[in-house]
């Protein structure tokens, strides 16, 4: 059985023009112990989506529909109480901004000390043998913990922050963004540091980044997210290395590769569709090199076309043709919006 | 006037500030922040150079300096063969700010709210006194569709909340551009953008520079971006460029162990390519207090005791290409 499962779920925002469809039906897996990398621009729903399941929304947000069963149970239809037993007990999320998401006023180690009293009924002592723990897990020197948030430096606010998520044994870490904001190297070891935790520790990860070369470093799974719905899903390599969907194709040529000097950078003309009013048919009908009449009249689902790679485009057969293709400027340009 | 090969000659540029306030700084204490602390380069027309590094390390500095945005604690300036550092009268500024122009890194923030697009991009002209009334119109018509906002004019009345990010962006490159500049700093253009509109921003950028010859010096932290932009690539730490060289060589061959841990960090969109970095510590020391001896020392895999006395001579090891390390001299 799968750790966690969602399955169509909707999160929609009421806004004054109209209803905001920003997750329309979005399912996906997730075992024990495994990762998925939730990728795509900004607007695609992707923060929405955790949000929608772990239900920390906005007011204006609300849940027409879905499934998301963690460890059996759908936790969409438990009760605000049993959530807040939940969250940060089993689920436990590494917010974006991560950086500013400890108090400034108060020490790292009262902060710490709060989470493990309140929600993990510590006493005093046991907590700051935890923390302590915690810190160095992180690989952070305990002295530190009576430091206030300014003292600390980008990276270490963020590995805080990652240690404090980790808390209470969590099975399930949700990160947003977790190394947006730092630089290269400090990127590169929190990336490591949190792929060791979880084996160490057995834990599932759902990893948002608009960045593919980061879940190509970290994840098992690619679920690639275009206003509002999965596009194409699958293990990292496949997505990555022989992508089903156009946007996938066109997203991996906008990225520069440190080892393809030659590499031609590739922009997708336009911009993701409004989703208080979204077109009927493929919602990436506009910006799509290959689109065909079809495309604009229906929506296509996601299909399995390999084993474990799904793809919600039309274009089902001789895909290494059209994958050659997006490699190709000219191909793009054809678009016009 | 002298008459020089070069564009750009920086030499030893030094921009320290003080830590105190004037009313508590005790006499001859040396309590500075250096920001900048030594750079050298110089560019020919044309050419485009990118400044790397982690954050606090004096790229963003740097790109002040050459603006003339911050004024020098030490070191030369000279632009187009001429002393930048001494100029004082008003006119003279004015003429240095025409032909060096600066892109902003959040286009969002960049241009006034208030303002029409036709106004934002007039605002250069009327300050720089170019043009006829006709004439304006034109100009801004023609830089707008120069950077492909065309038809030009549908864009005239719009305010920057009615457009998207990318637009918002060729909007201040022409901004930049419409005062015909010849010397362009980027201070990471594109790090606000959405992935798929960056691609087209950076290949607008590289085709202009490279059709009106702009010499043109990028500010990113990102460098698979300076790579794909640059001719040439700096790695800055402290205050230094520790490495200097043509892009492909230097990302290809590094030579600093700074500049290889920096490379083996770039996380490369291929699942296959095993992502070993060269681990170093991640703690940069402050630069405020800086010990004798080389500014990397502390993290450095391969220090050595000379490392510590002695500070690195930044020389060339291969045309064009110089590295201050002491490993490297041998």
């Amino acid at each position: 059985m799968a750790l966690l499962e969602v399955k169509k779920l909707k999160v929609y925002y009421q806004t004054g023009r109209g209803v905001n469809q920003a997750v329309d039906g979005i399912s996906f897996e997730l075992d024990q112990g495994s990762s998925i990398g939730l990728v795509g621009e900004s607007g695609c729903g992707k923060s929405t989506t955790v949000k929608g399941i772990v239900r920390v929304m906005p007011t204006n947000a609300f849940i027409p529909e879905g499934e998301v069963y963690f460890n059996g149970s759908d936790i969409l239809k438990s009760a605000e109480k049993e959530m807040r037993q939940l969250r940060w007990r089993d689920i436990s999320i590494v917010p974006q901004a991560a950086m500013d998401s400890l108090n400034p006023v108060y020490t790292v180690r009262n902060q710490f000390l709060e989470v493990m009293q309140l929600k993990g009924d510590l006493n005093k002592k046991q907590a700051l043998v935890r923390a302590k723990e915690l810190f160095a897990l992180v690989g952070l020197n305990s002295d530190l913990l009576n430091y206030y948030p300014h003292q600390f430096s980008g990276g270490m606010k963020q590995r805080a922050v990652i240690a404090l998520a980790l808390a209470l044994n969590p099975r399930l870490i949700i990160t947003d963004e977790p190394v947006t904001a730092l630089d290269v190297i400090v990127q590169h070891q929190i990336l490591n540091e949190l792929k060791e935790l979880r084996q160490q520790l057995g834990l599932a990860m759902v990893m948002i980044t608009h960045d593919i070369s980061v879940v190509a470093q970290t994840c098992d799974q690619i679920a690639v997210m275009y206003a509002g719905k999965i596009v194409e899903k699958g293990k990292g390599k496949q997505v990555l290395k022989n992508p089903l969907h156009p946007y996938t194709m066109g997203l991996k040529n906008c990225f520069p590769n440190l080892n393809q000097p030659n590499k031609e950078l590739i922009a997708i003309a336009g911009s993701p569709p409004d989703l208080i009013d979204p077109p009927p048919g493929c919602r990436f009908y506009e910006r799509c090199p290959f689109a065909m009449t079809q495309c604009q009249l229906e929506e296509p689902g996601l299909e399995e076309l390999e084993s474990g790679h799904l793809s919600a485009c039309f274009l089902r057969e001789d895909i290494d043709q059209y994958r050659n293709k997006a490699k190709e400027v000219e191909t793009w340009l054809q678009v016009i919006i | 006037m002298a008459t020089s090969d070069y564009i750009i000659e920086l030499h030893q540029a030094k921009k320290f500030f003080p830590i105190r306030p004037k009313l508590f700084r005790r006499s001859g204490s040396d309590d500075y922040l250096k920001a900048v602390n030594g750079v050298s380069f110089k560019l020919k027309q044309g050419e485009s150079l990118g400044l790397a590094g982690e954050s606090g390390c004096g790229k963003t500095t740097t790109g002040k300096i050459l603006l003339k945005l911050c004024a020098m604690t030490g070191g030369s300036y000279f632009f187009k063969g001429r002393d930048i550092t001494t100029l004082t009268a008003k006119e003279e500024i004015k003429s240095f700010r025409k032909q060096a122009q600066l892109i902003f890194q959040n286009p969002y923030d960049a241009l006034n709210p208030r303002f029409t697009i036709y106004r934002s991009l007039l605002e250069p002209l009327i300050i720089h006194n170019l043009g006829t009334q006709q004439e304006r119109r034109d100009m801004i018509r023609a830089v707008m569709e120069r950077v492909n906002l065309k038809p030009a004019e549908t864009f005239f009345e719009k305010y920057p909340h009615q457009m998207s990010g990318g637009q918002l962006q060729r909007v201040v490159l022409a901004r930049a551009l419409i005062v015909d500049p010849a010397f362009i700093v980027a201070d990471e253009p594109v790090s606000m953008l959405d992935v798929s509109v960056r691609a087209g921003v950076l290949n607008l950028m590289k085709e202009i520079t490279e059709k009106m010859d702009l010499t043109t010096v990028y500010i990113s932290h990102d460098l698979s971006l300076i790579q794909y932009m640059c001719d040439y690539t700096a790695i800055m730490y402290l205050g230094k460029i520790v490495e200097l060289g043509p892009s492909r060589e230097l990302i290809a061959a590094p030579i600093h162990p700074y500049t290889k841990a920096l490379i083996s960090a770039v996380p490369i969109p291929d699942p296959d390519v095993a992502n070993e970095a060269v681990n170093i510590s991640n703690n940069v020391p402050s630069p405020i207090n800086l010990p004798p001896g080389c500014i990397f020392q502390d993290r450095c895999p391969v220090v050595t005791q000379l490392c510590r006395q002695e500070e690195p001579v930044f020389s060339e090891v291969a045309a064009g290409h110089r590295v201050a390390c002491h490993q490297a001299e041998t």
